[in-house]
């Protein structure tokens, strides 16, 4: 028993996309929306605790002497958001040379990106320390310290994956599904960058934009 | 056309069907015994295992329920304390809300999606595999915690400053708290792949005008589920973070500039669109239901795509309303009483669309059809009392009594429960290939109406005559014995249903008629593959070519040939029209899903007493997740399994006719 059925032969489409056409582009997009959806709410937070202390940030009383206007450490806070801008830049790098297949720049850059986001990592223990305040003295200080831990997290994240990704590569090759990989992880590590520069604004001068009641 | 993908006309023998189903079969279904059990990465295995769960966690918190209705039933009564009292209401609001109802209709999407936009799997299986298990490991951790008698006793909600350090010492709020994240990380999962398999997997044809509602609306709820539940982690997070010793936060303590009103605001922004979390779906059960039955085309498609965009909209705007009885400036309670009145238009379109859609048909009175009217006229009542609510005067009055669980009772039950039950009866036949029995169905749809308005009809009056929730008993003085009594047989009656049910499922899934296909005509994908659907859904992928895949099929569609059947490969298409586009092969079975769920499971677990719990379970996690990746699309073992039995045992069963089902 046979039939004539029509049909649409897929065979000759292309195994897999390199770019916003594949899933897990797309899934990774939804993941940053998840992500940017909890640090609005991180900053919802700190703008409603504004409302709460007369003066902004509170001043450090637990401390000789002390400080009647302890905002955070411009320098380091300034060093480290280039350094975290600088390891997206090397991601960008690495996602054009995935599109050429050219593994040694894939590698070197996304080498380059790890090297950087582990300072980043470094240099935010560096950041805790320049807030002059701990996690516990006051809702100030703890949701401070909230969005510096959360974005620490990512970074953390971010350097993970592309260490798997360079010894994947450097073992393997630069096959298709990895170059999209490059493409997707690059993708995360803009959104590091990018979200970085509003939280940095509102963490580093929201202490004198929101000085004054 | 993209180039590419060549239309054909190709003779296609029975044998080659034979052929194809055997390779397809041993590419796509798992391993046999334990280990292939706990590995499988397939949408239908993992969605049985959610609703199988959540229907436990709804018997579980209905025992709870039920104890309470019998402490209830006298005044002064003595069969359960207050303590126990705090923790059965606790945990069976939270059951109810995030064991039971968001994860029941998360599965029910899980399963069917895929069928319904013709394709093999979800996009990432096992991220899927691995959302089921975090679940799990929420629902037990919770579950421990009232079972050790130190369970959360500070409401669903658990308001600072009563769930804070200084009012809540102990573990107790903390079970609950980490309970919160560990299902929310999975609802977030299930929300990223079913958006991710709708956008890119949706068969050849299907543009976006021609999505089944059902599918839109799991849709539109996975959006929400993305905007709103990182606000209930943060919210649980913070609070957890205040109570953890050494932690000691300041989120919620006013001494430190802290705020409790914070807690209410980031709770319910979360809360209110939980409501339509868990409605949404349900009304993609009644727009799928409501068609076959009518059997005719759906009325308003395009209206009742467009009022479930803008209920999602319209529901992050209402959250004040919880919160009328607190400090809000009086512009805000009317913009929010406005908001909140406002949403009942696109509710009231969805309604009439349906009503007009039985009007314009022959309705066919089937069990499913049933607790459709049922969920209309009691959605309906749900609705009014929630507008008198959304007046802020009735509100300050009615605030934390009974009116209010009247209310939010008609609200979930009337608009889940009776919509859930309503797929159970229409989609058995799918997962297990028989038929529900038809009496059953109806004793257990008239119990259930009945037993559901004897016990919540009464508490609108007890409510207004002053009994305020969350109390444990009563004088008798009050005069609040008799409607409580009522309310307590109410429950029972409901007890009886559910009996009903699950004694209908045990008999049928044995012995029920054998259903066939496609057993009550209906007209979306799931019913163009065999009950129970095989490993791969689907033969051949299929095309569609309108609204009503199966209806509109006057002539024969294409259908897609030329994907691998010896690798897990499906077709991904454009987002919008669901053009060919490109091939996209998904990674095989694999038990990481599992060893990172325990990982992080007891990395929350642990954080409950210590701290470091955290740094030291993400090195454990990080231990999973690297195979997790590093393992390609297929293990080493599968591959050998193949080799060892080169041909699967199966054979294609031939597809039955519809049976005769009158
Ligand atoms: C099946 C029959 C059910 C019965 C007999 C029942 C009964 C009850 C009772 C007695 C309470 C405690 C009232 C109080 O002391 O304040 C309660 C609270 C609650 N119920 Fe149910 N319930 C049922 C189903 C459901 C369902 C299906 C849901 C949600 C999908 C639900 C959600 C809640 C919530 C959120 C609370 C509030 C808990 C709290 O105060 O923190 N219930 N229910
Ligand atoms: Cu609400």
């Amino acid at each position: 028993m046979s039939e004539t059925r029509s049909t649409i032969d897929v065979s000759e489409l292309a195994p897999s996309a390199l770019d916003h056409r594949s899933p897990i582009w797309i899934g990774n997009a939804l993941l940053l929306a998840i992500e940017t959806t909890m640090f609005a709410i991180l900053v919802a937070t700190y703008m409603y605790f504004r409302g709460n202390f007369h003066d902004w940030p509170p001043p450090q009383v637990n401390y000789q002497p002390i400080n009647l206007h302890p905002s955070p450490d411009l320098v380091w806070g300034f060093l480290n958001f280039i350094v975290i801008l600088g390891a997206a830049f090397f991601m960008l790098l690495a996602d054009r040379a995935s599109l050429r297949f050219d593994k040694p720049s894939v590698l070197r850059w996304t080498g380059c990106t790890v090297a950087f986001g582990l300072l980043a990592i470094v240099l935010r223990f560096r950041e805790f320390h320049g807030t002059q305040f701990r996690w516990d003295d006051n809702a100030y200080a703890s949701i401070v310290w909230a969005i510096l831990v959360m974005h620490l997290l990512h970074l953390l994240v971010g350097v993970c994956e592309d260490s798997l990704m360079l010894a994947y590569i450097s073992k393997y090759g630069l096959d298709d599904k990895h170059a999209r990989d490059v493409r997707v992880t690059a993708v995360y590590w803009y959104w590091i960058g990018l979200i970085w520069i509003p939280l940095f604004a509102i963490i580093y001068f929201g202490p004198y934009l929101l000085k004054m009641r | 056309m993209k180039a590419g993908a060549v239309a054909r006309e190709a003779v296609i023998s029975a044998e080659e069907d034979q052929r194809v189903h055997r390779e397809l079969d041993l590419t796509w279904r798992r391993r046999p015994g334990l280990l292939g059990w706990l590995e499988t990465t397939n949408h239908k295995d993992i969605a049985i295992r959610y609703i199988i769960t959540a229907f436990i966690f709804f018997l579980l918190a209905g025992i709870l329920a039920a104890l309470m209705r019998i402490q209830l039933a006298f005044p002064e009564n003595h069969f359960i304390g207050p303590d126990l009292y705090n923790q059965f209401f606790t945990v069976h609001g939270t059951t109810m809300m995030f064991l039971f109802a968001v994860p029941m209709m998360e599965a029910i999407g899980l399963y069917f999606v895929p069928l319904m936009v013709g394709t093999r799997n979800v996009s990432f299986p096992r991220l899927n595999a691995f959302g089921y298990y975090v679940y799990l490991a929420g629902g037990i951790l919770l579950y421990a915690g009232l079972f050790l008698n130190i369970g959360p006793d500070t409401g669903w909600f658990s308001y600072v400053p009563l769930a804070g350090p200084q009012f809540s010492p102990g573990k107790r709020v903390d079970f609950w708290a980490q309970m919160i994240t560990l299902t929310e990380i999975a609802a977030l999962v299930g929300a990223v792949e079913i958006i991710t398999t709708v956008f890119k997997q949706r068969a050849v044809g299907m543009s976006l005008n021609r999505i089944p509602l059902f599918v839109w609306a799991m849709v539109v709820q996975s959006f929400m589920v993305i905007f709103a539940m990182p606000a209930v982690m943060l919210a649980s997070s913070y609070l957890a973070a205040d109570r953890l010793a050494h932690v000691n936060t300041h989120f919620f303590n006013p001494a430190e500039g802290g705020d409790a009103l914070l807690y209410q605001h980031i709770f319910w922004f979360f809360g209110h669109p939980e409501v339509y979390i868990i409605f949404i779906p349900a009304t993609g059960f009644v727009s799928t239901i409501i068609p076959t039955f009518a059997r005719r085309k759906i009325f308003g498609y395009t209206p009742l795509v467009l009022a479930l965009i803008t209920t999602a909209f319209i529901g992050f705007g209402l959250w004040v309303h919880h919160m009328f009885a607190t400090p809000v400036p009086d512009l805000g309670q009317s913009f929010f009483t406005a908001a909140s009145m406002i949403i009942a238009i696109p509710s009231g379109i969805q309604i009439f669309c349906w009503i007009a859609t039985l009007w314009g048909g022959k309705p066919w009175l089937k069990t499913p059809l049933l607790w459709v009217g049922g969920f209309v006229l009691i959605f309906v009542l749900g609705g009014l009392s929630g507008i008198m609510l959304a007046s802020v005067p009735i509100d300050l009055q009615v605030h934390d009594t009974y009116f209010v669980v009247a209310h939010f009772h008609y609200v979930l039950i009337g608009g889940a429960v009776f919509p859930l039950f309503g797929a159970f009866y229409y989609w058995f036949p799918k997962w297990t290939g028989r038929m529900l029995s038809e009496s059953l169905g109806q004793l257990n749809f008239w119990l259930f109406f009945i037993g559901f308005n004897l016990t919540f009809f009464p508490m609108h009056t007890l409510g207004l005559h002053g009994m305020t929730r969350r109390i444990y008993t009563y004088v008798p003085e009050t005069g609040w014995g008799q409607m409580n009594l009522l309310a307590s047989i109410g429950a029972g009656v409901i007890g009886l249903s559910v009996l009903t049910f699950i004694t209908n499922v045990l008999i049928s899934r044995k012995r029920g008629a054998l259903a066939g296909d496609n057993p009550w005509g209906a007209s979306t994908l799931e019913w163009a593959t065999l009950s129970p659907p095989p490993s791969y859904n689907f033969l051949y992928l299929p095309t569609v070519h309108g609204r009503d895949a199966l209806w509109d099929q006057a002539v024969i569609s294409p259908v897609i040939t030329g994907l691998s059947t010896e690798k897990r490969e499906v077709l991904n298409t454009t987002m919008l029209e669901a053009a060919p586009d490109h091939r996209y092969e998904m990674v095989g079975d694999s038990i990481y899903p599992l060893l990172l769920a325990l990982a992080v499971g007891l990395t929350f677990t642990c954080g409950i007493f210590n701290a470091w719990a955290f740094p030291i379970g993400a090195l454990f996690a990080l231990l999973a997740l690297i195979p997790w990746f590093w393992s390609g699309t297929e293990t080493k073992k599968q591959q050998t399994d193949k080799a060892d039995k080169p041909q699967s045992a199966l054979d294609l069963p031939p597809s039955f006719a519809p049976s005769e089902i009158t």
